[in-house]
């Protein structure tokens, strides 16, 4: 927990974007029928589809005003503007080294998960981005070294802006023409360079811990999706979001076996 | 090692793409998917559960029933179904509310993109509460001309078929009613039980138990024929007042449909499936107990049927206004 | 029919089962995978009880009765291992437990209350079962004085009450992301008229949020950033050789939890809200009776314990509108009812005669059920807790993955999890800033409830707001609301002081 001052300060912060919240809701309310007749139902103010809208706009704002005020009173606006004034004479400022590690792991989490979700869920097969998810994440957390973990991070952006890539020219689809599944293929590329090369970082990184280490990355990684993705699919019956070439195969297997 | 494992891989994927292309294969071969748009527990989640049952021992394969929700009029589940690929496993457990998606905005199609197979649907009534003062229908219309506007009529929300037939009954007896929408058949009932509406219009299925158990009193099916619940003989509103042959009947139309493009020898089996199913004693008990007419209809006499709601119910919502893309736009002939 | 009859068919039919053996390892199979299915994030109990009832559709529907009504008091019960061990709520219903049952967690002391939690839920199940057999006619008849403005009293009762109850910080903080939450569940089409609401055209916002990927972003994704940020590591538990559970506790807390299921029965049996407002109720109500309201949220063991006998306490509830008028009083209550019709029997006021023994066979199967559920959770616990043993940076990954497909899999869409990602990071921000998460989910839980039900409030009442004070339970919750705003302002304590200290003078 921060300080109370401190949290004042952000206190101050977040009630002003707050309240532009408060007035956005509102004024996109105001565009909505008030009166008149919509959907066969007779409007009048009470029954407009703006009335509740309107009135968390207005308990938000009420309640942000409130949040505001107490806040100037306990000082908060001075601290904040003596912030920044130091910020603007002195750009150098430098943040403790805690700070600075603690914001960069939150990044990275906030990046991994973006990208699983938003990059590749949609377009590959969900048993192989699992799987690249779970390598690359625990690689770069797991063995506790910041050496490892600033390159695993470079790593996984450098191959997802190649993706970015592949798909913005349009070479992910003319890909996928020629061969279906060449997409599943490019994510596996990445799962094996990627595992080569934190297989070398650990073993020059912590050499002592490196077997440990290096199983425990693979055997889970590869055991969650084994796990998960039949029981999904053929337990529960749940179709899952992109059923590329990984998943095509199970399928044989169960249609074989059944 | 770790490479010997990638390049088996690898050649595994492409032997399966290339086993995979070349396929006409005795259908069904492996389980057929059906995706229910409405929520799990509802009339055509039910209905689509059952008859998938029946159909699973004749088709001799699994039948996974899965519930994909959301969006206007099951827009969602309605996309869904249509967008996963049409080799006649995937098939769409809908209902007439599912027709007004086009104009409302959720689906880029017509009905016309389906085949449908239509089990049947409940009878919509007019009730109300067991204290209401009046007992017959005559009484209620009297009432509702003394005073225009102010007697409160509920039905689940605007668009839907029980709103339709709302319509469709201030219509034909020129009355008008002041319409609460609530979000479901349930608490539109139960709103009549605590008194906040005076009458209801819900389909003799959803209030059959509460008129057997005396708390609700049924005035008049807005059907050409009478009813019957447990003995209790339900007139039709046609007898007095016979301009509500003009708009009405419309009935609820629950059962599924599967892709048009979809090969036709699934489609021919679903249909030899669809037939006996609706044969069996099953299938036949659950209609007679819940107060469902069996229609069983396929093939063009199902596809008419929904062209037919489809039209009506998308002119209706364009008159309202509720409707966002004009059904001309769609070529939706006027009914 | 008469007690004794009653009793009568009540243990022929517990006898029945007992000596079936595949009905047995039917019972328990399913009390089994519903605590599975609740302790995954993103599968609830009504998704289990979904599931199950396709595959029991061959069965008898005694036997079919015995499966989902196994997975749904499993379901129910198993939520709170999540919220315990990971701080993230296996389902809405749990949501409340992990305020206090993850910092017992942190204490090294998961497994008290994993064990606690077990018996609880088990005790709730079981009087909320005494409830659907004695009381069901009488509960559903005060159930139904409940009209749209009631309805909206309640929804806005859950969320200021929420939004007081967990505010780390300033108490307008909690209030804030309650009405965030609102906002939240805003967006779509409006159900009354179907205008679309803040889609921006988008027809993914068409249909509005769905709950549970909101739910499983808001809670699950700041857990792991937060964990991964700190590295830490929730104490390791210590070692706890008795597996039954200190019946001293129990026997200590029985108010809490007589109270705590009478919360729940009420609350199940009005129809429309479920098992996860009556978990956050019954944890305001044993804030409030307590002596030390300041050690909620630090860790308190009768927090835990009301929670979670309330929860359970609400299957009972919820079956009582389900059984005796055919309204399911809470989503997976409505799935069973889907699943009753499937196998012939129509629950409603009829049920009573078309089938006379049917209340008595689910009081029985629910008594086992609970049986089931305390005997596989007590087993089920000494091993849950070994997950606190797997170092964070390798659980938190794999939580993720289960977050993904947890909330993927409910409707399937790709776009619910685009929804948890934004949702989960907006709500890291704001609980930064020392915002609560929990009134947020509840606002947008119950969002829909208030906004429908004010508006159609109005529309019957033609705009006046006289009903608020005509009618009995209108008025009773409007002044619950007045008094819980009011008691967090500087005047009221002020008042309050000098009218203790009065009293205080008079006595002496």
């Amino acid at each position: 927990m921060v300080s109370k001052e401190k949290m004042r300060q952000a206190d101050l912060v977040t009630a002003v974007v707050l309240l532009i919240v408060g007035i956005a809701i509102i004024a996109h309310a105001l565009t909505m029928p008030m009166e008149g007749a919509y959907g066969g139902v007779a409007t009048y103010w009470y029954v407009s589809p703006a009335l509740f809208p309107l009135i968390i706009g207005g308990m938000i704002i009420i309640l942000c005003i409130v949040l505001a005020v107490n806040a100037v009173r306990e000082k908060a606006h001075s601290q904040l503007l003596q912030i920044i004034k130091n910020y603007r004479s002195n750009r150098n400022i430098s943040f403790s080294e805690k700070f600075k590690s603690s914001a960069s792991r939150v990044l990275i989490v906030i990046a991994y998960i973006s990208g699983f979700v938003y990059l590749y869920i949609p377009r590959t097969d969900f048993f192989l981005n699992v799987l690249l998810f779970l390598v690359i994440f625990i690689g770069t957390f797991y063995p506790d070294s910041k050496r490892i973990m600033s390159i695993g991070a470079m790593l996984a952006s450098s191959f997802a802006l190649l993706f970015i890539m592949l798909i913005v020219t349009g070479a992910a689809d003319f890909l996928n023409n020629i061969f279906p599944y060449s997409m599943d293929v490019f994510v596996l590329i990445q799962v094996a360079a990627i595992t080569i090369i934190f297989h070398k970082l650990i073993q020059q990184h912590q050499p002592e811990r490196a077997q440990k280490l290096f199983t425990v990355i693979l055997v889970t990684s590869f055991t969650v999706p084994l796990v998960l993705v039949p029981l999904f699919r053929y337990g529960l019956r749940i179709p899952l979001p992109v059923e590329g070439g990984i998943i095509s195969i199970f399928n044989l297997v169960y249609y074989l076996l059944r | 090692m770790r490479k010997s494992i990638l390049i088996s891989v690898l050649i595994i994927t492409l032997i399966t793409s290339f086993v995979f292309g070349a396929a006409e294969r005795e259908y069904p071969e492996r389980d057929i998917t059906t995706v229910v748009v409405w929520g799990a527990g509802g009339g055509t989640d039910v209905i689509n559960r059952i008859i998938m049952a029946e159909m699973s021992e004749i088709l001799g394969v699994n039948i996974n029933v899965i519930n994909v929700t959301g969006g206007v009029a099951g827009s969602v589940g309605m996309n869904d179904a249509f967008n996963r690929p049409k080799d006649g496993y995937v098939l769409a457990g809908m209902s007439e509310s599912n027709v007004t998606s086009a104009v409302m905005g959720g689906f880029n199609n017509r009905v016309d993109v389906w085949d449908w197979f239509i089990v049947g649907g409940s009878p919509d009534v007019v009730s109300v509460g067991a204290n209401s003062p009046y007992n017959t229908l005559d009484e209620l219309i009297d009432a509702a001309k003394a005073n225009p506007g102010s007697i409160r009529a509920g039905a689940s929300g605007a668009g839907s078929i029980h709103h339709l037939n709302l319509l469709a009954f201030e219509n034909g007896t020129d009355t008008d009613f002041n319409f609460i929408p609530y979000d479901g058949s349930a608490p539109a009932q139960n709103a009549a039980l605590t008194g906040e509406v005076s009458i209801i219009i819900t389909s003799i299925a959803e209030q059959a138990q509460l008129i057997r158990g005396g708390q609700l009193k049924p005035l008049a099916m807005l059907e050409p024929e009478a009813f019957t619940v447990d003995g209790l003989t339900i007139p039709s509103s046609f007898t007095n007042y016979p301009e509500l042959a003009q708009y009405l009947p419309l009935r609820q139309s629950i059962g599924f449909a599967i892709a048009k493009e979809a090969p036709q020898y699934a489609k021919d089996k679903i249909s030899e499936a669809f037939k006996q199913a609706m044969e069996t004693q099953a299938v036949k008990d659950f209609g007679k107990n819940n107060f469902y007419i069996l229609a069983g209809l396929y093939g063009d006499e199902a596809n008419t049927l929904m062209n037919n709601l489809e039209s009506s119910f998308a002119w209706t919502l364009h008159e309202l206004g509720s409707a966002r893309v004009n059904p001309d736009s769609l070529n939706i002939p006027k009914p | 029919m008469n007690f004794f009859s009653q009793f009568g068919i009540f243990s022929n039919s517990m006898g029945a089962v007992l000596i079936n053996p595949s009905a047995m390892l039917l019972l328990f199979g399913s009390v089994f995978m519903g605590i599975m299915f609740g302790a995954t994030p993103g599968l609830t109990a009504t998704l289990g009880v979904a599931l199950l009832t396709t595959l029991t559709y061959g069965m008898t529907t005694n036997l079919a009765l015995i499966a989902l009504l196994g997975v749904y008091v499993g379901g129910v019960y198993g939520g709170s291992y999540a919220s315990i061990l990971l701080n993230i709520p296996g389902t809405a219903a749990s949501a409340a437990t992990a305020l206090d049952g993850y910092p017992l967690a942190c204490k090294g002391e998961a497994g008290k209350a994993l064990g606690l939690t077990t018996t609880s839920s088990a005790i709730g199940t079981i009087i909320g079962m005494l409830f659907v057999v004695g009381l069901a006619p009488a509960i559903s008849k005060i159930a139904l004085q409940f009209t749209s403005f009631e309805f909206f009293l309640l929804a806005f009762f859950g969320i200021i009450i929420s939004g007081t109850l967990t505010s780390p910080d300033l108490v307008y903080k909690g209030w804030i992301a309650g009405f965030l939450g609102l906002f939240l569940s805003v967006i779509g089409r409006d159900q009354l008229q179907f205008y679309p609401r803040f889609t921006f055209g988008l027809s993914d916002l068409d249909g509005g949020l769905d709950i549970v990927p909101v739910l499983i972003g808001a809670f699950g994704i700041p857990q792991i950033i937060q964990v991964i940020r700190d590295s830490q590591k929730p104490q390791e538990t210590k070692k706890f050789t008795r597996i039954l559970p200190e019946f001293k506790t129990i026997i200590k807390n029985i108010p809490t939890i007589i109270r705590s299921s009478l919360i729940g029965v009420g609350i199940g049996a009005v129809p429309g809200i479920g098992e996860d407002i009556a978990g956050w109720v019954s944890y305001g109500a044993a804030k409030n009776a307590s002596r030390h309201p300041e050690r909620f949220g630090t860790g308190e063991v009768e927090a835990v314990i009301s929670s979670e006998t309330a929860n359970n306490a609400c299957i009972g509830g919820a079956m009582i509108p389900l059984l005796s008028l055919g309204v399911p009083g809470s989503p997976p209550a409505a799935m069973l009812l889907g699943a009753l019709m499937l196998h012939g029997i129509q629950p409603g006021p009829m049920l009573a005669i078309d089938h006379p023994t049917f209340i008595i066979e689910i009081a029985a199967i629910l008594l086992l059920a609970s049986f089931a559920m305390w005997i596989i959770g007590i087993m089920l616990a000494k091993q849950v807790v070994n997950l606190l043993r797997i170092p964070t940076s390798v659980l938190m990954p794999i939580i993720a993955v289960l977050c993904v497909i947890g909330s993927y899999s409910l409707s399937m869409r790709i776009f619910n999890l685009f929804l948890m990602v934004i949702i989960g990071v907006i709500v890291f921000i704001l609980n930064e800033m020392g915002y609560p998460i929990a009134p947020l989910i509840i606002g947008v839980i119950l969002g829909p409830m208030a906004d429908q039900n004010l508006r159609r409030a109005l529309m019957v009442s033609e705009g006046s707001f006289l009903p608020v004070f005509t009618r009995p339970v209108a008025l009773l919750l409007f002044l619950v609301i007045c008094l819980t705003v009011l008691s967090q302002t500087k005047i009221y304590r002020r008042v309050l002081r000098k009218f203790m200290q009065r009293i205080s003078k008079k006595k002496t």
